[in-house]
């Protein structure tokens, strides 16, 4: 038996360390609002139950001061919500320089990735740790959904357009495996389409790009 | 069925086919929907037996179509059609003192139409089901084989023109045909929220029929609207569809609040707080509800910063939604609240299972969080909170209230409350799990998974089999005691809104002499008249 | 209701336009505004589709190469021009003489087929030339975006000529007076909708 998986993945880069710190101060804000209203909500059904000597309500219609009180706090707090989001996307969206390119292209029903030396691999994705990778997506064929939990991104691999995302995987996680699975209908194989991505360090990653180039050199030149 | 026993009896064919009254309507509305409720529920325990192992049980393609028919059946044959077909018809009318809507003929034609858009639907069960999902996105659904496709659009239109039209219907029944004195700041809440509506399928449905129609096009007279080597772009259709397809979210939650506006005072015995700020927070969501489509689309290729005012807006509209929740709250606070059945769907069952969904709701609109959490199961959590543990909720109890005025009898109220709680535990146990896989990282639409999802994937099966035995017991209660139900009189709730004025089942006409309104329905309770609905 | 439209009619300065003068009317003619809102929305969606494809030519026929000025601009004072003679009939119809307003009402539908004539023909000029619909996405959105507006006009005219039909028969009371009345609304509603394909397609195609 499998343990359930229940919470986020493990972070494998420094950017999803810091969306996780923002989906727990999300999950905070929103978590303290629920609890009021449910314990509200309780109260109210409990205390003010009708009983023989609860026979009727109180006349209020209203007060504005609450209204005014109920608009400006939420509004408020989504705001400043908000303006902490607008700061990570752009921290997300900035490329790095001088990164590590991989092509990547969502086929009917698999992964293929294409690494600078020009090797191409089906279903398996390796990045080096600690060094800017950058994604280029697209699709050979429908849309399909490029998607790795463990850094907390996915983009959307279109026909006739691309979209990239970078990542870039802590060292202390060279030797493991992450998932890559899709994450946009694309009909019977979708849930099957899932690539394995592992993390190396630099070193053998050259040396695994090197080594695969020329396996595959050799096996077309037969 | 009542409407037999004081009249000589009419032909089923003369008092339900040829009909042309609002009320009849609304109830054939009511029980057709009703019908595909059952159907869409059955795909959606399929679709859950399915998930029971991580192979899953089904065929990918089976699969597929499972729950492409349960969404599609579920938004455009179900929750639509009953919440502005059953209880707009039947209400609306009653509500501002009018005899009928403003076009009595074409509001059949709103019901026929919807008909045959579900029949359409049947058909697709043997002609070949749809499998794109009810979002149907190209290139894939014009790739697509077989006519499941075909099938589904002609549905989605027949269903859009039924939508049109019943929109325009209630749009100049509202504004034209208000009893004397009935100002729009003395109409009921749910009037409000279904004028809101009304007005949201008058300006989003047409997008929805040219995304359709372009889909159908690009399937079969070769256009390339969306084939990206002739310069088509897939995205447009995304786009499309979203500018009608957020707004159909609030069309599917807006006249549920509008019923819980009404029940919330009924069984407090309290004037509902803030009517202004809920009437006028409808017509907010309304008018923003057009200005977030996009944020279905942050990973579909739009630049990440490009969310950004959709995710603002996004972030904007949960304001008008809290200030309702606040003003139902303190409607309840100091009030004297009656455990019905339909203040249990009303109270715990609505407002305690929708905040989840609103709240999950704030989270994904935040363009970082959802660059993880679109398209997985976390989504799958947060539309069916707002969905079932919303929109559903608010039928169940709005069935479960108006149920005595159009039969004239009472439901056995012990089911009720049994059927309450398979509901209000069904949903938790279904849909909060899905939070927990979709965190992990678990997509949507997966017909098998990785192991590591079993064990919460298991109990969300175990939850929608709770839920199937509910809503069994749900159906066979409203229809068993409709014929043989106690008989009650003309108002048992001590209810306010002009509808419980006239007889139980309502005359034909609705109203012999049409009521002068002076004040808005939600005004405090005397003792004396309490006393009057105790011995009624 | 027939009782109210006469007496309304022995009292021809009353205030009331006879197509307002029964609630039935009312409701209708309110109903259809919110109609055209509609079909405002549709042609809004159309508008935006070909607003982003127009450049994608995919290789094919570009705006230049089909869009034809003199062509083009006859369509579009035609429309006008019969946009014009409905805004007549309806005058005329205010004022109780059925026979000017079967004229004119004649004069729109023939301005209408004209137009309907030039618009067949240009897409016909336009597939001969391998400008079909199923070239590129420009000519797919074009197609349709003209097209349905094409469509609309046709079913004008049809229902024009059963309004006719209808004012033969029975003459200017308060129903057929609505019908016009309603007619016009969608008339005009479609020049309206014809300036935008003017201005959007047509000049911003062959001003580039």
């Amino acid at each position: 038996m499998v343990d359930a998986a229940s919470w986020l993945p493990t972070e494998l880069t420094p950017m999803s360390h810091s969306l996780d710190v923002l989906f727990d101060v999300a999950l905070g804000v929103v978590t303290f609002f629920f609890v009021l209203v449910e314990v509200l909500l309780v109260t109210f059904l409990i205390r003010y139950r009708r009983t023989k000597t609860n026979q009727t309500g109180v006349n209020v219609h209203g007060n504005n001061r609450l209204e005014v009180i109920w608009t400006l706090i939420p509004a408020a707090i989504l705001v400043c919500m908000g303006v902490y989001c607008v700061k990570v996307v752009y921290a997300l969206q900035t490329p790095p320089a001088k990164p590590e390119v991989i092509k990547v292209t969502g086929h009917m029903w698999f992964w293929e990735f294409q690494y600078p030396n020009g090797l191409t691999t089906k279903n398996d994705l390796r990045v080096p740790a600690g060094e800017n990778v950058l994604f280029e997506i697209h699709s050979a064929d429908v849309i399909h959904g490029f998607y790795i939990p463990a850094v907390r991104i996915q983009q959307d691999a279109l026909p006739g357009r691309q979209t990239e995302f970078w990542m870039n995987a802590d060292t202390d996680k060279v030797g493991q495996v992450f998932d890559v699975p899709c994450d946009q209908f694309c009909g019977s194989g979708h849930p099957i389409m899932d690539a394995k991505m592992t993390v190396m360090s630099p070193a053998d990653y050259e040396h695994w790009e090197q080594t695969q180039l020329q396996k595959q050199k050799q096996n077309s030149g037969q | 069925m009542e409407a037999a026993v004081q009249a000589p009896r009419k032909s089923f064919i003369r008092e339900w086919v040829m009909t042309v009254d609002h009320k009849k309507i609304g109830i054939m509305y009511g029980v057709t929907s009703l019908f595909f409720f059952l159907l869409a529920g059955l795909f959606a325990l399929l679709v859950r037996t399915d998930l029971l192992v991580p192979s899953g049980l089904f065929s990918p393609q089976t699969y597929n179509e499972f729950f492409t028919m349960h969404a599609t059946i579920m938004i455009f044959a179900v929750i639509i059609p009953l919440l502005t077909g059953a209880f707009g018809n039947y209400l609306v009318p009653l509500m501002i003192g009018a005899r009928d809507m403003a076009f009595p003929r074409m509001n059949a034609l709103s019901y026929w139409l919807y008909l045959a858009s579900g029949v359409v639907l049947l058909f697709s069960m043997f002609f070949g089901m749809p499998d794109a999902g009810w979002t149907s996105y190209p290139p894939y659904s014009i790739q697509s084989q077989g006519p499941g496709i075909d099938l589904w659009v002609t549905a989605i239109h027949i269903a859009g023109l039924s939508s049109i039209l019943g929109a325009i219907n209630f749009v100049v029944t509202i504004h034209k045909m208000r009893a004397p004195g009935m100002t729009y700041n003395r109409m009921p809440l749910f009037v409000w929220s279904i004028l809101v509506t009304a007005y949201m399928q008058i300006f989003g449905t047409p997008a929805l029929a040219g995304a359709v129609t372009t889909l159908l096009a690009d399937r079969h007279f070769g256009t390339v609207f969306y084939d990206a080597t002739a310069g088509g772009d897939p995205m447009l259709y995304q786009h499309l569809f979203w500018f009608y397809s957020h707004p159909a979210v609030y069309i599917m939650i807006l006249p549920g609040f509008g019923i819980i506006s009404e029940l919330l005072p009924v069984f407090s015995r309290k004037p509902i707080f803030g009517y202004h700020a809920i009437a006028y927070s409808s017509v907010a969501i309304g008018f923003l509800g057009f200005f977030v489509w996009a944020h279905h689309m942050f990973v579909a290729g739009m630049s990440m910063s490009a969310g950004i005012p959709f995710m603002i807006s996004s972030l904007i509209i949960a304001v008008p939604t809290s200030v309702k929740i606040f003003n139902w709250l303190a409607t309840m606070w100091r009030g004297a609240v009656d455990y019905t059945v339909p203040m249990m769907y009303a109270s715990l069952g609505f407002i305690g299972s929708f905040i989840i969904g609103g709240f999950s709701g704030v989270i994904v609109a935040e363009v970082p969080l959802d660059m993880h959490l679109h398209d997985t199961y976390f989504i799958v959590a947060h539309i069916h909170y707002v969905l079932f543990g919303g929109s559903v909720m608010t039928i169940m109890a709005g069935l479960h209230y108006w149920f005595p005025k159009v039969t004239g009898r009472m439901f056995n109220t012990k089911l009720g409350h049994i059927s309450f709680w398979f509901y209000f535990i069904g949903t938790q146990v279904t849909f909060f799990p899905m939070h927990l896989v979709g965190l992990a990282g678990m997509p949507r639409r997966y017909q098998s998974y990785l192991p590591e999802f079993q064990f919460w994937n298991d109990v969300s099966t175990i939850g929608s089999y709770i839920l199937g035995v509910g809503t069994l017991i749900i159906i066979f209660n409203l229809f068993y005691s409709a014929k043989y139900g106690k008989k009650v009189g003309n108002n048992p709730w001590g209810a306010r809104t002009l509808e419980w004025t006239i007889s139980s089942p309502p005359p034909e006409h609705n109203f012999t002499e049409l009521p002068v309104v002076t004040e808005n329905p939600y005004q405090p309770y005397s003792p004396q008249e309490v006393e009057e609905v105790a011995t009624a | 209701m027939s009782l109210a439209h006469e007496e309304v009619l022995s009292h021809p300065d009353h205030d009331i336009p006879l197509e307002y003068s029964t609630e039935d009317g009312v409701l209708k003619i309110f109903g259809f505004w919110i109609f055209l809102a509609t079909d405002l929305i549709l042609f809004a969606c159309l508008f935006s589709m070909y607003q982003i494809l127009h450049l994608n030519t995919a290789g094919g026929p570009t705006e230049q190469d089909l869009y034809n000025v003199p062509e083009f601009m006859a369509e579009t004072l035609i429309l006008l021009v019969s946009s014009f003679t409905c805004g007549l009939a309806t005058l005329e119809m205010r004022k109780g003489h059925r026979g000017a307003l079967m004229a004119w009402l004649i004069v729109t539908v023939l301005l209408g087929l004209s137009f309907i004539f030039l618009e067949v023909r240009e897409f016909v000029d336009y597939v001969g030339r391998g400008a079909t619909m199923q070239r590129s996405a420009f000519l797919s959105s074009f197609f349709t975006l003209v097209g349905t507006h094409g469509c609309h006009v046709s079913l004008g005219i049809l229902w024009m000529l059963s309004i006719l039909y209808q004012l033969g028969r029975r003459g200017i009371q308060a129903i057929t007076a609505r019908k016009v009345f309603i007619v016009g609304l969608y008339w005009h509603f479609l020049d309206v909708v014809w300036v935008f394909i003017f201005t959007v397609v047509y000049l911003q195609g062959v001003m580039h």
